[in-house]
């Protein structure tokens, strides 16, 4: 999957030795300001065409005006919600599930061939039902997102508990666990940073699917923008947009790695983090 | 505290691993069970434990008929099998059922300094070697202070050093609760340092071709003669040959067992 490799380098959980915390991100920062300034120049030296590619000094006006006019804050709460719902719901979802099918040999034959297929449908295809189904407005947006989420979270618990040490789980046996004892104080623990990965790979794709679900009719949110600024020949909104998704899948990612840093501190050796 | 009566075992897949072990084991006793690899010392072990059922005969706990793992019993398995997402502490703490959290905090501390392990409680399994992984494992089993305890090659994974420190450890431990324990090794001095009576398993299905008495005090068992001629019964009972040179492979019954030398 394209979006889990997004989530493949992230040493949040440790910086190398000798550089700390703010050494880190300065170095993270190179790349990023320095292709930002060598576009900047090429676009003063006239050698890049400003109208269809705007420099960053341009792309930051436009959205210094976004945000004097008051409707940034807006199109980026909306988004953010939009994702947020989303994502809740379809972790929601595939937690329940995945754990269900991991837990219970029954469950596994019974529901994960379905959920199988249902995993081949491409999700955008889901877009004219969820249309019809549930209307225009945010109910549909909110599924989509949910959909794209779902998987991935499903997937990676599901084969997460399954691939607990049965070893670790006759430890449980042994003092007599029940199976919610056994879900709780072993299975899901132990499929804690594998579930986590998932979790990242899921808000990648509710990233992905954010934008799908607003070209399919918005009024609002960053994928508003991005049709708009197509509409309107505006490319400084079109990568105003683009940058802001960066940002916020960027740094949201952030918080959920650190999060699950916090909860998988127990973990053995350097990991990178997803893999 | 323990018996064993015509007891077998046959895996679903025919494998028959066990067949006719009679054994019974008083309490506060200690008895080691050794034999080649696969003879079925830890099926036999397993059993005990309520983890697999026989096929055949009577397994019985404290008089009462195994049909699980029961709270009158602590395990400890060849490999530590510590939670990795829990410290010490509350590793030790998951062998103990629903109990008040003062109660289950000293009895906690108490089975941490007997292993030997105070100042560690706060710390993670893989912060710890593997000999001290294997104490938090034994304080685990025994916080419940269970009569039986079984163990199933315990110290196989660790060094000639840490084992020995173990094994004092253990005896340590023996001497607090008295539990019978029941020790599955292949480690044949390993047997006669610790246990009363050496149960020998050899066979495919298993069954017990030898029983020896360790009549010696622990104390006195290094180095003595007694104790070399006890060893050459197990050893013969086991059908190694005699003059088979340590470190020589003398086939798959007995090759690990010649390959160990004569010191203890």
């Amino acid at each position: 999957m394209a979006s889990l490799d997004s989530t493949a380098i992230e040493p949040v959980r440790t910086a190398r030795p000798g550089l700390n915390a703010a050494g880190t991100l300065a170095v993270g920062l190179i790349l990023p300001v320095g292709l930002a300034l060598a576009w900047e120049g090429l676009a003063a030296l006239g050698v890049v065409s400003t109208r269809l590619l705007p420099p960053p000094s341009q792309i930051l006006r436009t959205l210094g005006d976004l945000a004097v006019r008051g409707v940034l804050l807006d199109h980026v709460l909306t988004t953010l919600g939009r994702v947020a719902a989303g994502f809740l719901l379809g972790v929601a979802a595939g937690t329940a599930l995945g754990a269900a099918t991991g837990v219970w040999p029954l469950a596994r034959r019974l529901l994960d061939p379905t959920i199988q297929a249902l995993r081949s449908i491409p999700s955008i295809a889901w877009v004219p039902l969820f249309i019809l189904w549930f209307g225009i407005f945010e109910t549909p947006k909110v599924m989509l997102i949910a959909v794209g989420v779902f998987f991935p979270v499903y997937l990676t618990l599901a084969g997460a508990i399954a691939s607990v040490d049965r070893k670790l789980v006759e430890v449980g046996r042994i003092y007599r666990f029940g199976t919610w004892d056994l879900v709780r104080r072993i299975l899901l623990p132990a499929a804690l940073p594998t579930y986590f990965t998932g979790l990242r790979g899921g808000l990648g794709l509710g990233w992905m699917f954010v934008v799908a679900a607003e070209f399919m009719g918005a009024s609002k949110g960053l994928g508003y923008l991005l049709v708009d600024g197509q509409m309107t020949g505006r490319p400084a909104i079109i990568l105003a947009a683009i940058l802001l998704f960066a940002v916020l899948g960027k740094l949201s990612d952030l918080a959920l790695a650190a999060l699950g840093a916090r909860l998988v501190r127990w973990q053995d050796g350097f990991r990178p983090e997803g893999a | 505290m323990l018996s064993l009566t015509g007891v077998a075992k046959r895996y679903p897949n025919g494998l028959a691993a066990l067949s006719g072990i009679d054994l019974a084991i008083d309490p506060g006793a200690i008895v080691a069970v050794v034999g080649a690899s696969g003879c079925g010392k830890s099926t036999l072990l397993r059993l005990v434990a309520g983890l697999d059922r026989a096929t055949a005969g009577t397994v019985a706990v404290a008089g009462h008929p195994v049909d699980g793992p029961g709270e009158d019993v602590g395990v400890v398995f060849q490999e530590p099998r510590l939670m990795p997402w829990l410290t010490v502490e509350a590793n030790i703490r998951f062998g103990l059922g629903r109990l008040p959290k003062a109660e289950a905090a000293r009895r906690a501390a108490e089975a941490i300094a007997r292993v030997g392990l105070a100042g560690f409680a706060q710390a993670w399994p893989r912060q710890l070697s593997g000999g001290m992984a294997q104490r938090v494992a034994i304080a685990r089993a025994l916080v419940a202070k269970p009569k039986v305890l079984l163990l199933d090659e315990p110290f196989s994974a660790l060094d000639t050093f840490t084992r020995r420190d173990l094994h004092q450890h253990l005896l340590d431990i023996w001497g607090w609760l008295r539990p019978t324990m029941m020790l599955v090794t292949h480690d044949i001095d390993e047997a006669l340092a610790l246990a009363d009576r050496v149960v020998v398993l050899a066979g495919r299905p298993g069954r017990i071709v030898a029983d020896v008495a360790v009549p010696l005090p622990r104390a006195e068992r290094a180095g003595a003669p007694e104790l070399l001629r006890l060893r050459e019964a197990v050893l013969s009972s086991l059908a190694v040959p005699r003059d088979a040179a340590p470190g020589r492979d003398a086939g798959a019954a007995g090759a690990r067992v010649s390959a160990i030398p004569v010191t203890i």
